[in-house]
């Protein structure tokens, strides 16, 4: 009994710690590169998109292991589909209610956070196999995990296009922005060149 | 039949109905805080155009619902007439931009706009929402300033490109360079807006 429960927490660990980065969802992965591109032109919208994800894919995994053993294999999409929605809607209502003006910024981004395939991957990849514990610190790593890499790419855009971290200006006043950077080609480009950055310590491993 | 489709059918059912009652639950808890948010940024923009010291009052089609949105707000100074606004949208580049078109107590001259919604292209499009931090009237930098004053009788249009500003018409906008499509798209929604408080004033 005792052997079990300490097998299963060393798993929740583990899961939790594979999020982070050895399966980073946007580093390692590259799930989710809809709202990796469009919301990251400042940290502010980065970090919300970051939380409000982070807040689905919890709720979602939670739902999804307590029906795992009764979840009938052809409803099984269906039923994912119902969850994510319902808690991405709350997730869009809490946001228009406390952080309205972020609920602006993110516009339309955070409704799509329903087609994000980093939920419905750990959904059907652990949440419809795994115990309740596990799902949480399964989500909970790969949201932390994802809400690092939004934040990450989020930090270089805002740096370069505007000299600021959270609005605040903290290059000198002589700093040139590099406009492009605010742009879909200033995304990729930021997003290109952090991905070969990791994969340089990935093969070093 | 019925059997086998509650069989195999049971738990979507269920849940449809679960989550549709938690998410009416959450809309219901949160939808008069939206709706005052809403309000709130509205207010705050009419204050932007007419000034702290003005009161104003929404102005609802004849006939409309209590609950229903005004169409029309005057600003009131001192109990007198300051000026009246609406919301106005058109297509914007990305999206649709709402705008709060601002207009003067004798509806001969623009007070102005503030940008209610817009999605437009960070650091070109969306410095249809910049302004002077200390509310200075810069319309050498500031595509909102270059509408302040601007005639209602005549249809605003684009100021041809390097054109000096001694030769600018009264009804001439220059417009932001690199962001030609939503310059135009702003000059247009200002057009239909004056078009609108005009036959709406004088019904």
């Amino acid at each position: 009994m005792a052997d079990n429960e300490l097998k299963s927490k060393s798993e929740a660990a583990r899961h939790f710690v594979r999020g982070l980065w050895a399966e980073n969802p946007i580093f390692r992965q590259l799930l989710g590169m809809c709202p990796v591109l469009a919301v990251t032109v400042a940290l502010k919208p980065a970090l919300t998109m970051g939380m409000a994800t982070m807040f689905v894919l919890i709720c979602a995994n939670i739902v999804v292991s307590l029906m795992r053993n009764i979840i009938q294999p052809h409803l099984r999409i269906l039923m994912f589909t119902l969850t994510i929605a319902t808690f991405v809607t709350i997730a869009d209502l809490i946001l228009k209610a406390y952080l309205p003006e972020m609920s602006d910024t993110l516009g339309p981004f955070v409704p799509l956070i329903i087609v994000n395939c980093l939920i419905i991957g750990r959904a059907e990849a652990c949440a419809s196999r795994k115990p309740v514990g596990t799902s949480i610190a399964d989500a909970f790593g790969m949201g932390l995990g994802f809400t690092f890499g939004l934040c990450v790419l989020a930090t270089v855009r805002e740096l370069l296009a505007d000299g600021k971290l959270f609005e605040i200006s903290v290059l000198p006043s002589g700093y040139d922005p590099l406009l492009v950077m605010k742009l879909p080609a200033g995304a990729f480009i930021a997003l290109g060149l952090l991905l070969g950055i990791s994969n340089h310590f990935f093969n070093k491993k | 039949m019925l059997n086998e489709f509650m069989k195999k059918s049971w738990l979507a059912l269920v849940s449809a109905l679960c989550f549709g009652l938690l998410v009416s639950a959450v809309n219901m808890a949160l939808a008069g805080k939206i709706k005052q948010n809403k309000i709130d940024k509205r207010d705050g923009m009419l204050e932007k155009l007419f000034g702290q010291d003005c009161s104003f009052e929404g102005v609802k089609a004849e006939g409309a619902a209590e609950d229903a949105e005004p169409i029309y707000f005057v600003a009131k100074k001192g109990g007198q007439v300051d000026g009246y606004a609406l919301i106005w949208t058109g297509p914007g580049f990305a999206e649709n931009i709402d705008l709060l078109v601002g207009f003067n107590a004798g509806l001969d001259m623009l007070k102005g706009f503030a940008v209610m919604k817009s999605a437009e292209t960070p650091g070109f499009g969306d410095q249809i929402t910049l302004e002077d931090k200390e509310g200075k009237y810069r319309p050498d930098l500031y595509y909102k300033d270059r509408f302040i004053n601007k005639p209602i009788d005549k249809v605003l249009v684009r100021a041809d490109d390097n054109i000096a500003d001694k030769h600018l018409k009264d009804e001439q906008v220059v417009t932001i360079s690199g962001s030609t499509v939503t310059s135009e798209a702003v000059i247009v929604i200002v057009n239909g807006a004056k078009k609108q408080m005009v036959k709406l004033l004088n019904k």
